[in-house]
């Protein structure tokens, strides 16, 4: 939709050219959130899709997805090398939006956002993963400031981070030795159609042989636990959900999401025992 | 901000605001084929080619267009290397060929996206068609234009595409289908005015306020304001939304702008400005100091003495209790319920509750308002009602009626919705007072929050049998949520208990219906008419006293149900103005229950349960005396001329009626033009396209409009000795006159009944109480099909519709009185991936008073398919019932885990 308060927009493709972040700023990525909504705060838009980050970076060490890479992006990068990067697709082919929102929404502004119902963090939670965070310089010259943060402590709750003022994700760093997992995505959804009201990846790690789940979706933010063989599956979901706060809205109240969950972990996990697991 | 980009492969450039989305600029720039839908992202409707990819341009930045190739509709064509025969995309063609729309309104954008290279990638088609709706469809017209048909057998003898003379009968093509697939301008919006002024409107926060001063001073002096308007401005005269022909009963409740704030949303000052984004700015301007009064959301809790009463104010009229909020009743006895009750064997009582739907035509509310140089106001608008609405008007204003022209262009869906003066009003008002022309279109967040919805009701249903399955007595007992206006609810009332109760034979009924204001979103008229909910409870409960009585419920409808030779009773009178009619009821029940034999349930498993109900249905062919129509025929030199009132709003009646035309002239369908939807085409006076009274009064009238100028004609011919209607034209005029005929004031002094049986398999999970549809059966009892392909598209519509209030559809109102969900993402209607294939079959006997045989079928199918599911769901969980729509999925949970 049109955003009506908007007066100017700032596109860079140089980093460095970002402006000093002053109030009535608002980061746009690919837009796809942004536009869906009206914005009676925003009376500037920073353009971060210019930015020449290269999308996806690999090194020995590490995975570097850039906050600006488009799901389309992620989704035609060759991961044969990679198996766990085969949950990507099976993410993005989660999410209630169109097809024709892949070439626009990047993964950054699914973590700015920092929806319960979010793909993109509890996936990197599962995978261990860092995001780089900038806070452009207050003033030009002056250097920016970057922290590093895991991705299991970035959310807060539901559209909450630990984002300060201006600060913005520049990439998202996942270890190699993660994509070595077996991962195992299960999503539970009003309808076919709908955004997830409960969500579990499992991952079974190849060298430890320690499973991990995340719990997303029903919960006001992700969780993450590495699964105790001896308690069974409903019993630990239900010590989380005890923990951390779930949500309740027009999709489902906790107590239902909670039996999801629990239904969900389980699915997840029979389906990583199986030989030959599909994300 | 400047835009040069290439458009439909021509140099593009353009100015927008820097906030604004592609699809806006687009339009500004005069390229209406891309629709605004939802502005959210969620409906398609205006999917265009970003350098070849399919993007939703309410969803784009306008500046990233900077430089790149955009298609839109109007460029499909030519963007593609290997056009068909008729210069067209193979996908518009085949939209063309199987006509994959009804209003069209979603059209552009579902082509744009199945034709991209991105469709093409993914997995199944409901993957493709993920961000786009259709509410028209049912989507099985649009799953055969993308090549992927269900697979049902076909729904009668006839074949889809025989097309003949274009007689009844014949699957002629919707007349309007070229025009929406090429994208051309064709709804109200497409037709902007230079110098046109654009409304916003600012709504209530609070669901019960009254304004102790509002401050216009800023909001006037923003740029670009003409005119600022608050209750200080008008005069107070009470008026309704709601459009009825004759003397109508609804509550006149409503004020152009009110001191008072009933409901979160409500309108109560409206800007004029010189663009649609400087309104929007300037609205937020005005400041207004707030008198916050208790609300009350619960209709039971709104008649609770010493309930906060919404209608205080006593120059409102036509409210039955304004001090217990009660807007209207219905109540009706037959025979002696309660002794009938008493000595019955078994005896049924169920409580029920329905869910708050929401229509969502896709094209929004809008009306564009202007003075011709003579003074005549004209509002061109996207109504059902041209004639009622142009009433509505003169009340309003204060005009005489033939100083006020109403029309309308294609409109993109109605459902009930635009039966009803929703924008029109505050257009005519900055027209007549600033001179300009202005335009008032709704974002999909009004639609939700603000237009109306269907009546949420609470049912109590209670049956008695004897033991031999014999029905007894029946009775109803509902409560409807009105919100914060009247609106249609006293009718609504009458529809509900009516419909849903004439329709089983028993000598004792008892019907209380009551509705009730509170401070909610206005309910109004919606495809049903009430009787959607009450069907529902009542064929709930015929299911449970069947298995009371240990009867088969297949064996107990068909026991029970009216049949051919019968009156129809809610009193110890036969309704005088309804009749059955033509009846096939007895063959729709046996075809479904054969089909769904045909196809056992699977046995259980670990995860699934499983279950299959059905549901009969019916609805009154429009309103009996009060439903006025008419038509005129003309010949002219290329055939001959059909005007009529009546408005087709996406359901094909301009297709239809010229079928009828042709028939009744013994012409060929191509021989007829048709204007519809105008006060001032010529067209007879029409109350307009609703009730189900298109085909039964609209076409009556136009079938005896046709006779009559056949008989003249003959006559002339003959006179005149001359063997062709081409050459009697060309006689007459050139002596300076005309031929034609015309019906003025024409109405059924009773109506027939349209029957339905819908049949579903589903499976229910376990523990996560997830409803899968496996398969729906259906049948119709519609009389001859004026057109096989119109009539499949209605029934298959109105079916996947109430597939959608049955299982997701439900606005949600919190406690502060706001809607918690006013966006397609959060208020889900169906889409491909939640249908299962629809099975229709029609049975055709011929009504006596129909035109050409025929009977109704808009809002046929609407009725029972919620029954259906419900009573599949209880026979999975073993009898238990989920008690209200819409069956979620945790709701079936708790059941489940009770
Ligand atoms: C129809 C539809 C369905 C959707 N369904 C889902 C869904 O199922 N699940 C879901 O999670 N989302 C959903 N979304 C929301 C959104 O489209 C996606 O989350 C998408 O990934 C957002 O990316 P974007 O680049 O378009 O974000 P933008 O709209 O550009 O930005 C989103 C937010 O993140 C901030 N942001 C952007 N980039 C950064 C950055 N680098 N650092 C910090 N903050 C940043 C922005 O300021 C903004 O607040 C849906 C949207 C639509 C329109
Ligand atoms: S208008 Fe863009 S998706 Fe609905
Ligand atoms: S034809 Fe699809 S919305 Fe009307």
């Amino acid at each position: 939709m049109d955003l009506i308060h908007i007066e100017a927009v700032v596109r860079p493709s140089d980093e460095g050219d970002l402006p000093a972040y002053s109030a009535g700023d608002a980061y746009v990525s690919g837009g796809t959130w942004l536009f869906s909504e009206d914005q009676p705060a925003a009376r500037r838009l920073i353009d971060l899709s210019a930015i020449a980050w290269t999308p996806i970076a690999t090194s020995p060490d590490e995975i570097v997805i850039a906050a600006n890479c488009t799901y389309r992006q992620l989704e035609a990068f060759d991961w044969s090398a990679l198996p766990a990067g085969r949950i990507f697709p099976v993410a993005i082919r989660s999410l209630s939006s169109s097809f024709k929102t892949y070439g626009l929404a990047t993964v950054g502004g699914n973590i700015g956002l920092a929806f319960a119902k979010g793909m993109m963090t509890p996936v990197f939670i599962a995978l261990d993963a860092s995001y780089e965070l900038v806070t452009p310089a207050s003033a030009p010259g002056a250097p920016a400031s970057v922290r590093l943060v895991s991705a299991a402590a970035f959310q807060t709750g539901v559209r909450q981070t630990i984002l300060g003022p201006g600060e913005y994700v520049r990439a998202i760093r996942v270890p190699r030795t993660a994509f070595a997992r077996r991962l195992v995505l299960r999503r539970a959804a009003h309808q076919a159609s709908s955004h997830v009201t409960a969500m579990v990846i499992a991952a079974a790690d190849p060298v430890s042989g320690a499973v991990t789940l995340t719990l997303s979706g029903a919960l006001t933010y992700p969780v993450k636990f590495t699964l105790d063989p001896a308690t069974p599956v409903a019993a630990q979901v239900d010590a989380v959900c005890a923990v951390r706060p779930l949500l309740a809205d027009s999709h489902g109240g906790e107590a239902y999401r909670q039996t999801l969950l629990r239904e969900l972990a389980t699915e997840a996990l029979a389906a990583l025992a199986a030989p030959d697991h599909a994300a | 901000m400047q835009l040069e980009a290439t458009l439909n492969g021509q140099p593009f450039a353009t100015e927008h605001a820097p906030g604004a989305c592609l699809l806006t600029t687009l339009r500004a720039a005069g390229c209406h084929g891309p629709k605004k839908g939802c502005e959210t992202g969620d409906c398609g409707c205006c999917t265009v080619w970003l350098d070849g990819d399919a993007v939703q341009s309410c969803l784009l930045p306008a500046y990233r267009a900077q430089g790149r190739a955009v298609t839109t509709v109007e460029g499909l064509a030519a963007a593609c290397a290997t056009p068909t025969a008729e210069a067209l995309h193979p996908v518009q063609s085949a939209f063309l060929r199987e006509e994959g729309y009804q209003c069209g309104y979603c059209t552009a954008g579902m082509m744009m996206t199945l034709a991209s290279p991105g469709a093409a990638a993914c997995a199944s088609l409901a993957e493709k068609l993920k961000g786009n709706l259709c509410r028209c469809t049912g989507w099985a017209a649009i799953k055969r234009a993308a090549g992927e048909p269900d697979g049902t057998p076909a729904p009668c003898a006839r074949s889809a595409t025989d097309k003949a003379a274009g007689h009844t009968g014949d699957a002629v093509p919707n007349r309007h289908g070229p025009k929406i697939v090429v994208g051309a301008p064709a709804y109200t919006a497409d037709f902007p005015l230079a110098g046109m002024l654009h409304l916003a409107v600012v709504r209530s926060p609070h669901a019960h306020a009254r304004i102790r001063n509002i401050d216009t001073t800023a909001a006037l002096a923003a740029p670009g304001v003409v005119a600022v308007f608050t209750h200080h401005d008008i005069k107070r005269i009470p008026y309704t939304t709601a459009c009825h022909p004759g003397h109508p009963r609804d509550a006149m409740d409503t004020y152009l702008l009110d001191h008072t704030a009933r409901f979160v949303g409500q309108r109560v000052a409206v800007v004029a400005a010189e663009t649609k984004i400087l309104a929007q700015r300037a609205a937020a301007l005005v400041v207004i100091d707030w008198e916050i009064l208790p609300h009350v959301t619960d209709p039971l809790a709104a008649l609770a003495a010493g309930a906060p009463l919404v209608h205080p104010e006593p120059e409102s009229q036509q409210i039955l209790d304004r001090g217990r909020n009660l807007v209207g009743v219905y109540d009706r006895v037959r025979g002696a319920p309660d002794q009938a009750f008493a000595a019955a064997d078994v005896v049924v009582e169920r409580e029920f509750s329905t869910g708050r739907q929401q229509h969502t035509h896709l094209e929004p509310h809008i009306s564009t308002a202007w003075i011709e140089p003579d003074g005549t106001l004209v509002v061109r608008s996207s109504t059902q009602v041209p004639f009622l609405a142009r009433r509505t008007l003169s009340r309003v204003f204060e005009i005489p009626e033939d100083r006020i022209r109403v029309f309308k262009p294609l409109v993109g869906g109605g459902f009930g919705n635009k039966q009803e003066v929703q924008t029109e009003d505050l257009a005519a008002l900055v027209a007549l007072r600033t001179g300009r022309p202005a335009q008032w279109e709704y974002s999909r967040a009004d639609e939700f929050t603000a237009s109306s919805t269907r009546h949420p009701m609470t049912i109590r249903v209670r049956g008695a049998a004897r033991a031999d399955g014999t029905l007894l007595a029946l009775s109803l007992d509902y409560v409807a949520n009105a919100g914060a206006y009247g609106n249609h609810s006293t009718d609504v009332l009458e529809c509900a208990g009516f419909e849903s109760m004439a329709m089983y034979r028993c000598d004792h009924k008892a019907i209380h219906g009551r509705a009730v204001y509170t401070h909610t979103v206005p309910a109004g008229a919606f495809r049903g008419y009430g009787a959607t909910q009450t069907t529902f409870a009542v064929e709930c409960l015929i299911d449970d006293l069947a298995a009371a009585v240990g009867l088969d419920a297949w064996d107990f409808r068909r026991r029970n149900l009216v049949r051919a030779d019968d009156a129809l009773f809610v009193d110890n009178a036969p309704a005088e103005g309804h009749q059955i009619g033509a009846y096939a009821l007895d063959a729709c029940l046996d075809h479904v229950r054969s089909r769904l034999a045909a196809h056992p349930l699977p046995e259980n498993t670990a995860d699934w349960l499983h279950g299959e109900g059905h549901a009969a249905a019916n609805v009154c062919n429009g309103l009996p005396e009060i439903h006025r129509s008419g038509a005129r025929l003309c010949l002219t030199a290329t055939g001959y001329h059909l005007l009529v009132g009546t408005a087709d709003i996406g359901t094909g009646s301009d297709t239809s009626l010229a079928q009828i035309a042709a028939q009744a002239l013994g012409a060929r369908f191509e021989d007829i033009a048709v204007s519809s939807g105008d006060t001032h085409s010529g067209a007879p006076e029409d109350s307009g396209a609703y009730a189900s009274a298109t085909t039964f009064i609209a076409g009556r009238a136009v079938q005896l409009a046709a006779e009559a100028l056949r008989a003249k004609v003959q006559a002339a011919l003959a006179l005149e000795n001359l063997a062709t209607p081409a050459e009697l034209h060309a006689r007459l005029a050139a002596r300076g006159e005309t031929l034609e005929a015309a019906l003025h004031d024409f109405y059924q002094a009773k109506v027939s009944m349209s029957f339905a049986v819908v049949g579903v398999q589903l499976r229910v999970h376990r523990r996560t109480g997830r409803v899968e549809l496996l398969r729906c059966v259906q049948a119709l009892d519609a009389g001859r099909l004026l057109n096989p392909r119109v009539c499949l598209g209605q029934a298959e519509g109105g079916t996947v519709m109430s597939l959608g209030f049955a299982l997701f559809e439900e606005l949600v109102i919190g406690a502060d009185g706001a809607v918690e969900n006013p966006t397609f993402r959060d208020y889900r209607v169906p889409s491909p991936g939640d249908l299962p294939p629809i099975e229709t079959r029609f049975f055709e006997p011929a009504d006596a008073d129909g035109p050409f045989g025929a009977k109704s079928i808009g809002e046929l199918t609407t009725n029972g398919a919620p029954a259906a599911v419900a009573n599949a769901v209880a026979r999975a969980l073993g009898g238990r019932r989920v008690a209200s729509l819409p069956v979620t999925p945790e709701r079936v949970w708790r059941v489940l885990s009770a």
